[in-house]
Parts: C-alpha cells; sequence; structure tokens
C-alpha cells in the first residue's frame, strides 16, 4: 500500500498541508500526526490551511482534521476541497492552485510589517506571545503552468523557467534585513538572511539557514526533522542553536569566537561547528 | 506643520521622562513652540519632572475622550514667558485603556498643527499604552542605558517600531561612565551600535546634576555647568539638523571617528 502522502508549503496565510488525495483518510490521519509530532515546537500557533486535492470529505472527516491540527497548537484556517464546483475556498485566494506543483516564493522582506493582527482584549499573556510571532511565510506564486511549454510567453515567464526546472522541490525565504530581539521566522524551507539576527529573535526552518551577518539569537535549523540541515553565518554566535532534535549552545567561558564564516551540522550525532570552508563539501546534503 | 516624535525604550526607568522633559525644554529655549505629551496613564511623572505638578486641572483623557479642547487643558510651563513651552498631563486615577490608538493619532494631528515638536513619553512597556504612545508618531527616539538587558529591550522596541511604520529611529544612550568603559566594565557605544545598528542622536553622562534638577523640578537642560544639560543642549540642536560633535567625556578618543561615520560627518 502507498505511503500517505504529505507536502507542507508556506502561503500569504500561513501554512498549506497538502493531502494525497489517493490513499486511505486514515493513513492520511496517522501521517499528520507523525509529521507534527516530529516537527516539535516548530509550527505552534501557525496558521493552516489544508488542501485534500481531489478528495471529497465526509463531515466526521472534516471534523477529524478540525480536531487534530488544534491538538498539536496549530490554528487551522480553512479546509480546501477540490471535489466539486463550489469548492470551500472561502479564502477567496487567487493563489491558491490546483495540485502540488512546485511554487517561487516572493522575496518576503516587507512582510513583516503586516504582523499585527487584530488581539482579543483582556489575553494579555497570549496576545505578547502571539504578538512576536512574526508572519513571515510569502505569498504563493503559482508557475505559470504553460510557461514551459507556450512559445507566447513575456519575459518574466522566461526568467522564471530555469529557477522552476532546477528547484525541484526546495523553497528558499529570502529576508533582507536585520532580525530584532522578538522577532521570530519560521519557515518550512531553507531561510537566507541578508542581514543580523539579534539576541532574542529567532530562526526556525525546515530546511538550512544562512546568515550573511552576525548570527546571535536563537537557530533551528531541520526543524521537521532533516538531521543534514545545517546553519551558516558570517558570524555564528548563536544564543543557541538546534538541528532536528539536538541542542547545543556555546560554551559559557565567553570570548567572541572566530573572525570567520563558520558552518553548524551534525556530525556523528552531536552538532559540530566548523569553518566554512568555500568549495568544500561543507554545505548541506553531501551524501 | 510640526513634527511628532516619540520617546520610547521598552525597559523602564532608563531616562524617557528625564529625555523628554530635556529635549522639550532645550528646544523651546532655542525658540521653538514646544507641546510635551505624558502617556504614561497612572504613572504619571512628566508634569513633576518639569515641575508643574501643581497646576494640573485636565488631562490627556480629559481632551482624547472629548471633554475638553487640549488648549484647555495644557499646561504652560511659566520659564517661557510667551507660553512657547507646554505639557499636556497624563492622567493618574483614569484607567490604561481609557485612550485608544484613534484618539492618539487625532490628538497629534491637532497638535502639530500648532506647535513646531510634538513630543510624546511614552510608557515602559510594548503593551496597549506603547501602542497609543508611537501611534501618531512621524518620528521616534529610543532611549537605553549601557547594559544588556536595557539594549535587549531596545532592539525589539526598534523592530516594533519599524513594524509600526516609524523607520530610522534615533538612539539616545543615558547614564555612561566613560571612566568604567574605559576600564572594560561598561559596554561601549560601539558594542551597542553595533547590534542596534541605528544613528545615535546624542550621549548622556550618568550626572547627579539630573537628580537634583529633577528634584527641583527644573530640567538640567537649562543649567549651564550640567554635563548631563550639555549632552541634552547637543542633542537638541542635532534634532534641529545642526552638526554638533559629541562632546569629550561622551565618548573615548579611539571611538570618535566611528561615531562620527555614525553621524555622517566625516565626509
Ligand atoms: N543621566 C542620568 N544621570 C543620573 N540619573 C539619571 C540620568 N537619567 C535618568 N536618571 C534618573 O533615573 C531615574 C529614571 O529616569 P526617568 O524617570 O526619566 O526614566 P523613565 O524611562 O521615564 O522611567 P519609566 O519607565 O518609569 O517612565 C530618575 O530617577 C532619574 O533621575
Ligand atoms: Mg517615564
Amino acid at each position: 500500500m502507498k505511503k500517505a502522502d504529505i507536502v507542507i508549503k508556506g502561503s500569504k496565510d500561513g501554512l498549506t498541508f497538502y493531502l494525497d488525495s489517493q490513499c486511505d483518510f486514515s493513513d492520511l490521519v496517522i501521517a499528520i500526526e507523525q509529521k507534527l509530532a516530529s516537527a516539535d515546537c516548530f509550527l505552534v500557533g501557525a496558521h493552516v490551511n489544508v488542501d485534500v486535492g481531489l478528495r471529497k470529505l465526509t463531515e466526521e472527516q472534516i471534523e477529524r482534521l478540525r480536531i487534530l491540527f488544534p491538538s498539536y497548537g496549530l490554528i487551522l484556517r480553512g479546509i480546501t476541497s477540490w471535489s466539486d464546483s463550489e469548492g470551500n475556498n472561502d479564502e477567496g485566494e487567487g493563489a491558491i492552485m490546483k495540485g502540488n506543483r512546485e511554487r517561487i516564493y516572493q522575496i518576503a522582506n516587507h512582510l513583516y510589517e503586516s504582523s499585527e493582527r487584530p488581539e482579543p482584549a483582556g489575553e494579555s499573556r497570549n496576545l505578547e506571545s502571539k504578538e512576536s510571532i512574526v508572519s513571515f511565510v510569502p505569498a504563493a506564486m503559482e508557475a505559470p503552468p504553460s510557461s514551459l511549454s507556450t512559445a507566447a510567453t513575456d519575459d518574466g515567464a522566461e526568467n522564471e523557467a530555469p529557477i522552476i526546472t532546477l528547484g525541484g522541490d526546495e523553497q528558499t525565504l529570502l529576508i533582507q534585513r536585520t532580525l530584532r530581539s522578538g522577532q521570530t521566522v519560521r519557515y518550512p524551507g531553507n531561510v537566507v538572511i541578508l542581514g543580523d539576527v539579534n539576541p532574542g529573535a529567532e530562526v526556525i526552518a525546515g530546511g538550512n539557514i544562512i546568515v550573511m551577518g552576525v548570527f546571535r539569537g536563537v537557530a533551528h535549523a531541520g526543524a521537521l526533522g532533516s538531521l543534514d540541515a545545517v546553519v551558516t553565518a558570517y558570524r555564528l554566535r548563536p544564543t543557541q542553536l538546534r538541528i532536528a532534535n539536538h541542542i547545543t549552545r556555546p560554551p559559557d567561558e565567553d570570548d567572541d569566537g572566530p573572525d570567520h564564516p563558520e558552518i553548524g551540522r551534525i556530525r556523528d550525532g552531536m552538532v559540530t561547528i566548523e569553518r566554512y570552508h568555500y568549495g568544500s563539501k561543507s554545505f548541506g546534503k553531501d551524501a | 506643520m510640526g513634527e511628532v516624535m516619540v520617546i520610547t525604550s521598552g525597559k523602564g526607568g532608563v531616562g524617557k521622562t528625564t529625555t523628554t522633559a530635556n529635549i522639550g525644554t532645550g528646544l523651546a529655549s532655542l525658540g521653538y513652540k514646544v507641546v510635551l505629551v505624558d502617556t504614561d496613564i497612572g504613572l504619571r511623572n512628566l508634569d513633576v519632572v518639569m515641575g508643574l505638578e501643581n497646576r494640573i486641572v485636565y488631562d490627556i483623557v480629559d481632551v482624547t475622550s472629548g471633554q475638553v479642547s487640549y488648549s484647555k487643558a495644557l499646561i504652560k510651563d511659566k520659564r517661557f514667558p510667551d507660553g512657547r513651552l507646554n505639557l499636556l498631563p497624563a492622567a493618574q486615577t483614569k484607567d490604561k485603556t481609557a485612550v485608544n490608538q484613534a484618539q492618539m493619532q487625532k490628538l497629534c494631528e491637532d497638535l502639530k498643527k500648532e506647535f513646531d515638536f510634538v513630543l510624546i513619553d511614552c510608557p515602559a512597556g510594548i503593551e496597549q499604552g506603547f501602542k497609543n504612545a508611537i501611534a501618531g508618531a512621524e518620528k521616534a527616539i529610543v532611549v537605553t542605558t549601557p547594559e544588556v538587558s536595557a539594549i535587549r529591550d531596545a532592539d525589539r522596541i526598534i523592530g516594533l517600531l519599524e513594524a509600526g511604520g516609524l523607520r530610522n529611529p534615533r538612539l539616545i544612550i543615558n547614564r555612561l561612565r566613560p571612566a568604567m568603559v574605559k576600564q572594560g566594565d561598561m559596554m561601549s557605544i560601539e558594542d551597542m551600535v553595533d547590534i542596534l545598528a541605528i544613528d545615535v542622536l546624542g550621549v548622556v553622562p550618568e550626572d547627579d546634576t539630573i537628580v537634583i534638577s529633577t528634584n527641583k523640578g527644573e530640567p538640567a537642560v537649562l543649567d549651564d555647568n550640567s554635563r548631563a544639560g550639555q549632552a541634552y543642549r547637543n542633542i537638541t540642536r542635532r534634532l534641529t539638523g545642526a552638526d554638533v560633535p559629541l562632546m569629550n567625556l561622551e565618548v573615548s578618543e579611539g571611538l570618535f571617528d566611528k561615531v562620527r561615520k555614525i553621524f555622517g560627518m566625516g565626509r
């Protein structure tokens, strides 16, 4: 029997879980639970849309999903099904398209500004924690489906085409600013930051974290469980470094660390930090 | 049209109120029409530091709720007989939620039509009071002391200011002790700028004359013999666009060039 396939992608309103529409619903639930459990605290508080593809959900199944996500601390925003013409794409989101095609993610440095969400009055603790989670997930841009085959494409589409073919399933978020104390970036793919990450800021990525600046905050790479995720920074001075389910912090006797770029990753079951060598196979999945 | 400027910090007790009083008084001494707005509802202080406490009749909540016009609530500072320095005091007995962001925006809109500078003294913290204080502001000054915790909060505040549309806030480092910096016992200006990465508007030394002037209700900026007062005079002039290098006591020699660069004056 085929294993239930789940793909998590970022979209304008949070994360979207694309669910296999072929397998049994019960397998799907198990697969989701595994995914959420392995994600640890990574997804807590995230807004989630569920796309069930062509599957037609029964009332109970919808109810099951409604309970499932909140029980892992996620906020379910909507369920999209493509099974019939009405759909229930209540978000009215033009960007939600059929299928699991690769998506290109916009450069998203402006997205922090939209972090203010209306808060219910009176829940000041709750308020604080929500406020500090800055919404970062970029709007999905659907690759023009026909751009590869149609001759009459405009320049933009032509430029995008090579990226699509190279990109495979990789998603990367580019942030062109400094992350300050209290700001959090969560992203299921890789995160690249052109700026510093200050103490008190957090970057949590399903994939790798690359910082072209000083990293002084908390990094969590491979937060969905990937042991070969890496964290590289121009200057790596993290408060705490987490990769998959490993947590480390720098030694207490506090020197400033070396003046060269470094890479942190798991080696022999331990998080190690080494000098980053250009041209070596030190980067990423060198299996 | 005047300029609405919020003085904020995140961490409490680092010198927001002191700074608001001194900058405001300093700007008035240069001839500008100034109004100071105390938004620290329930913990009002600015009136005391200004020596105007005993003249309060109406407060900010009376104005924002529409009970009285702002001109009725403003207290004119007697040190400037032409009435160019004014204070809108905070409410002491009312609830913090008595003011909302829309009301603050309206108030600032109204005030900046009459005054050259509207200075808003922000409460500590990042809750409603902070949001109110920045709601009508166009520029921001972040005050910090040379301590890791204050810097962390300043960093957080700068992020929140940016999220609220207030870009490029400027930094005032308060209570610096040059001797301690020299010995390596206190964060240097360089260290702080390294993390916060914003322009330094000025550095105010730790100075007993601040305590004395606060108790007397007479801002130190008016005291020619106060070092902190001199620092605030410099800050005031920088705010009006003058190129004033940092005082010698504010920085050790080696840092001087770096700080000049921060001001963009090296060119
Ligand atoms: N440069 C200085 N030298 C010495 N004392 C100072 C200096 N600046 C401020 N102080 C003292 O620090 C105390 C706190 O200052 P102030 O009330 O201005 O801080 P604040 O940020 O407004 O506090 P709050 O968050 O409570 O509103 C006061 O007692 C003041 O006299
Ligand atoms: Mg105060």
